[in-house]
């Protein structure tokens, strides 16, 4: 092909089919423009490395949690228990499960306890900081390990009042009715927090692992 | 828990992809050791509970969580140290005064330390991801992982938990707003 070296156009033609635009606008339609920006830029940035140390931390930690709860002669429990606690202390706690499940039992008649201090005080509270203690306090009460739960903080803490004060006073009352009520009324609550939670997050919201079994 | 040879594995595979996205959320090697170090311990426990080719992300999305909760904690220690009266120093790097941008700047504490500096040069690596840092969340996380740790959309969508259009609109927002705010900067020395 005869191709004129002045001319800027492709040999293919492409250039024909190009839309002018502004040469004020750097960015194209697509916003290829911006990208290059960026790889022009950035193109011999090396993110940082990961020192040799911390690897070496990290799995020395790794082997001591691992020798702290490997069973045998050498763990605690073994050496330190005598083996009638591992009859006794099920026991006990069996029969004090019962005692407290029972709606006749020691604690019948009693007034249920005060509402925890840090969930009623988000009542005046208006800031992040009472926002983001109850939403840890929940996490934790509903047993959702918070870690693998995506949410936007701004989210959260742009969240209407009421909406937050109305989870603390579900978990408290959770709490506050488990000794009474059975395990299937408070899977129901459970679930209901789970569905109010999911809301108060917005979407899109994905919920880890953790938030299949708490409760 | 994991066995050992695969938790190693699995650690040289993703230990600088962590460390790095720990590093340029909170700016500080130390705490960005030390949250490395407890995202991985975390997947120590967890075991085989997370699948293994989905691990990365895993790993990312966890890290990054626990980033933001650290800068959270630090954006709250800060306010109830704060003297309202005062105004807060450590605007961000345009003049705007943290105490009248409420929660929507929730995780700017992080730019603390950068509060008084000033862009230099507009063209400079440190000042672009100096500027990216400055952006809200979820942009900031986008753009740093596409342009800095060049990971393909679908796994910042994982990452993230946003769809992949939500994962290009995101990021062609913050390529446009970190632009701006590096020309804004340059105009201004000029």
């Amino acid at each position: 092909m005869n191709w004129d070296q002045n001319d800027s156009r492709h040999p293919d033609g492409m250039d024909e089919f190009q839309v002018s635009k502004d040469p004020g606008d750097a960015r194209d339609e697509d916003g290829l423009d911006d990208a290059r920006y960026f790889r022009e830029r950035l193109g011999a940035y090396k993110p940082p490395q990961c020192p040799e140390e911390l690897v070496h931390q990290i799995l020395a930690r790794a082997d001591e949690e691992a020798e702290a709860i490997a069973p045998g002669e050498d763990s605690l429990h073994g050496r330190f228990l005598p083996w009638w606690t591992r009859v006794l202390v099920p026991a006990a706690a069996l029969v004090l499960m019962l005692l407290l499940l029972s709606p006749s039992g020691w604690r019948s008649g009693q007034p249920l306890p005060p509402a925890p201090a840090d969930l009623t005080s988000s009542r005046s509270g208006s800031s992040a900081e009472p926002c983001a203690l109850e939403l840890e306090e929940i996490f934790r009460r509903l047993g959702v390990d918070r870690a693998e739960v995506v949410y936007d903080d701004a989210t959260i803490c742009a969240a209407a009042e009421d909406m937050r004060i109305a989870l603390a006073l579900m978990v408290q009352a959770m709490e506050s009715t488990e000794r009474v009520i059975g395990r299937e009324t408070r899977g129901r609550i459970s679930e209901t927090l789970r569905k109010g939670l999911g809301s108060e997050l917005g979407s899109p919201t994905k919920r880890g692992p953790g938030l299949q079994h708490g409760g | 828990m994991m066995n050992r040879p695969a938790f190693t594995w699995l650690v040289n595979e993703h230990k600088n992809a962590v460390y790095g996205l720990a590093v340029h959320l909170l700016r500080n090697q130390e705490d960005a050791q030390d949250v490395v170090q407890d995202v991985f311990l975390k997947l120590w426990r967890k075991g085989d509970e997370v699948e293994r080719s989905a691990c990365g992300v895993w790993l990312m999305r966890v890290c990054r969580n626990a980033c933001l909760d650290l800068l959270r904690r630090r954006r709250v220690r800060f306010r109830h140290n704060a003297d309202p009266s005062v105004t807060v120093r450590g605007a961000g790097p345009f003049g705007r005064d943290e105490r009248d941008s409420g929660r929507e700047e929730l995780f700017d504490l992080s730019d603390e330390g950068a509060g008084a500096r000033r862009i230099e040069e507009a063209t400079g690596v440190t000042e672009v991801i100096e500027t990216m840092r400055t952006l809200k969340e979820p942009q900031r996380s986008v753009i740093l992982l596409r342009e800095l740790h060049h990971l393909p959309y679908e796994e910042i969508a994982g990452i993230l938990d946003l769809s992949l259009s939500a994962v290009k609109v995101t990021l062609h927002r913050a390529r446009k707003n970190v632009r701006q705010r590096l020309e804004e900067a340059k105009e201004a020395q000029a």
